[in-house]
């Protein structure tokens, strides 16, 4: 098992006619992942990746059986490709664009409560269950399959910790970015209780970074809910907190949101707290013991 | 993405939110000239994207013409904050009775980020001031964007407010333009502080600190920030994502988690990082060309380390856009430390050792290209 992505699991990607959307796609088939459609308004009934087009997202779901979109449609288009898949009844999306207006997110963000739907990203490297398939940019060739579940705030970053995980012998059940915006569809919360529930997955490791207080808010819950050991980094303890977020979010934290504050309230709920990918590794594999 | 003062006055004024009657000028004749059009006395305020600009002098008052020309001469030639004035804004004294305090902002303390409105009468001080010392008499309202600011909430913000019911329908309409601007506009902040209340009983928005969220630029194209450090500035034209840092060592990394632990990492050895530098996707266009240049146009720039780790992209095609800048000396001579992983990372390699540079050292491994760049040794370790 591995949570999202599973064996066999029936995907969809909207925009896929593309230059972008057809070299990523042909890469996560290359990887064994199971597209069985692409969606891109006004290409219906053309060929790509072998695959088909369709004009719409209820027909190539109803004509598939596909449960998962992926989305790589430009930034500007991202909220009516994502209003269209709810529609069309799919509760799980993978949203891999980036600069989408916080706005829409917002927007979005009602109708997922409402549909009771789940979406990793917008600005997210995607997911990826090795061996089983991936939806997003990581590189397929440094996972393996293991007992490691993955979840962090961006891209780069987790896959140098994953390729470090994978020469230790630490395979992953699943890894997977839930966005680096302001605002993200999916919470930490959320993966960490799927990740929880997935009997593949022993440990579970939290890449994240300073700014917002998703970190203080998965530690509390952390805290409460979850009894499988979580090891954690932060990323940015040097960075000039002031430059990164606006003026805003300081006002509603009243000064949360730096390194220290998370990493104290994340080592308060208990987790094992690392500074450099080798003493994360070393953690994770102590867990293992 | 920040407006200046100016900027955000003018789309609250196309809003129809009253603003003092002033001008933008850019040179000291101009705010000479600008003051006689206002009846001599008015009030000078430097153009810079920071707050706090009347406790550094970038806020001043002047009698006359004659006066205004000298003060503004003195003015265009400070640094505030570390930014040069991109103008001053010269306007019309007004004899306030009340300062009010108003904002809009999004709460991402709710689960769908809601946007939030914070309204006080006691305007005047910084909100983080008014959080901490008057925290009764701020009224915060979520917004539902999907219906819009309400009338009912409306009444309730403003209960408490000693004014007649004439002033309060006005207040009202004000604030619901200001909702409909950051709704319209991609606000990421809207701050009207002070909001006054002249003794004419006029409502106008003294103050103005707009914030555009900068990936709705597509649809907000007449919203233009005002850009002012020059490599900030050449580094965003390029698509690059770039901080400039106090330090010696210049950075440049791919993707914001990997160049934030790379600054974390050099720090941790000792070092100073020069800036935050994520080429993101531009990595494999002219990404590492176009880094180079900037870093090399930074004289605190002593040394280089770039550090990649190539999940999409591949290692081969970043080494040769490497070997490619380097050749065309982008990088101004600085010596440069490389450590380069991800996919095909032996061909990415082979491709640096086939093509040996006098400024480019290679290491094998991240952590020992940090030891390096900090130390400014380590180059026997090819």
């Amino acid at each position: 098992m591995a949570i999202i992505l599973q064996q066999g699991t029936r995907v969809i990607i909207q925009g896929m006619t593309g230059n972008f959307g057809s070299f990523h796609s042909g890469v996560m088939l290359a990887y064994g992942t199971n597209i069985v459609a692409g969606v891109t308004p006004g290409k219906g009934g053309n060929i790509v990746n072998n695959l088909r087009i369709y004009d719409d997202v209820l027909t190539a779901v109803t004509e598939h059986g596909a449960t998962i979109s992926g989305i790589l449609v430009p930034a500007p288009f991202v909220k009516d490709a994502v209003l269209e898949a709810l529609e069309a009844g799919l509760k799980t999306l993978i949203c891999l664009v980036e600069g989408v207006p916080v706005k829409d997110t917002i927007l979005i963000k009602k109708q997922l409560i409402e549909k009771k739907a789940l979406m990793i990203g917008p600005n997210s490297p995607g997911i990826i269950s090795p061996g089983c398939g991936v939806v997003g940019f990581m590189p397929g060739h440094i996972y393996k399959p293991g007992p490691v579940g993955i979840v962090a705030r961006s891209g780069t970053f987790s896959y140098l910790v994953a390729d470090a995980l994978t020469k230790a012998g630490l395979g992953q059940s699943t890894a997977l970015g839930i966005g680096g915006d302001p605002i993200s569809g999916v919470n930490y919360e959320t993966v960490l209780t799927l990740f929880e529930n997935d009997p593949q997955t022993q440990v579970i490791v939290l890449i994240g970074e300073i700014g917002r207080t998703s970190e203080e808010e998965a530690a509390q819950f952390i805290r409460t809910q979850i009894s499988k050991p979580v090891v954690a980094i932060i990323l940015g303890k040097t960075a000039p907190l002031g430059k990164q977020m606006g003026h805003a979010g300081a006002i509603i934290t009243g000064g949360k949101g730096d390194y220290a504050a998370k990493v104290l309230a994340l080592a308060q709920a208990g987790v094992e707290v690392a500074t450099t990918i080798q003493g994360l590794v070393q953690k994770v594999s102590h867990c293992l013991r | 993405m920040k407006l200046l003062e100016y900027q955000g006055k003018e789309l609250l004024q196309q809003y129809g939110i009253a603003v003092p009657r002033g001008h933008f000028c850019t040179s000291a004749a101009e705010v000479a000239e600008a003051c006689d059009k206002l009846g001599g006395q008015a009030i000078l305020k430097v153009q810079i994207p920071s707050g706090r600009r009347g406790l550094g002098g970038g806020i001043q008052k002047v009698q006359n013409a004659r006066e205004g020309l000298a003060v503004a001469e003195s003015m265009f030639q400070r640094s505030y904050y570390d930014f040069k004035p991109a103008g001053l804004l010269v306007e019309k004294i007004l004899t306030v009775e009340k300062e009010l305090y108003f904002s809009i902002l999004t709460d991402t303390s709710t689960p769908w980020f809601e946007p939030l409105i914070l309204f006080s009468e006691a305007g005047g001080m910084e909100v983080e001031e008014l959080l901490h010392n008057r925290p009764e008499v701020l009224h915060q309202e979520h917004v539902d964007p999907r219906y819009g600011l309400g009338t009912f909430q409306l009444r309730r913000m403003l209960a408490d407010l000693a004014l007649n019911a004439e002033g309060k329908a006005a207040l009202s309409q004000i604030l619901s333009k200001a909702w409909e601007i950051y709704w319209q506009c991609d606000l990421e902040l809207l701050e009207i502080n002070p909001l006054a209340i002249t003794t004419s009983g006029k409502l106008v928005a003294l103050d103005a600190k707009l914030s555009v969220d900068s990936n709705a630029h597509f649809r907000q194209q007449n919203l233009q920030e005002v850009v002012f450090d020059s490599r900030e500035r050449q580094a965003k034209e390029v698509g690059l994502s770039y901080v400039e840092l106090e330090g010696n060592i210049g950075l440049i990394s791919n993707g914001a988690g990997l160049t934030k632990f790379s600054m974390d990492e050099i720090v941790r050895l000792g070092g100073k990082p020069a800036n935050f530098l994520d080429t993101g996707e531009r990595i494999l266009r002219n990404g590492i060309a176009d880094s180079l240049e900037i870093l090399a146009q930074n004289p605190q720039v002593e040394r280089i380390l770039i550090n990649v780790f190539a999940g999409g992209p591949r290692c081969d095609v970043v080494a040769t856009k490497i070997v490619e800048a380097v050749r065309e000396g982008r990088h101004g001579g600085k010596p440069i430390f490389v450590s380069l992983r991800g996919r095909l990372e032996e061909e990415g390699s082979l491709i640096l050792r086939q093509n040996p540079l006098a400024d480019v050292t290679v290491l094998s491994d991240f952590a020992l290209a940090v030891k390096a760049v900090v130390t400014g040794m380590g180059r026997e370790g090819v």
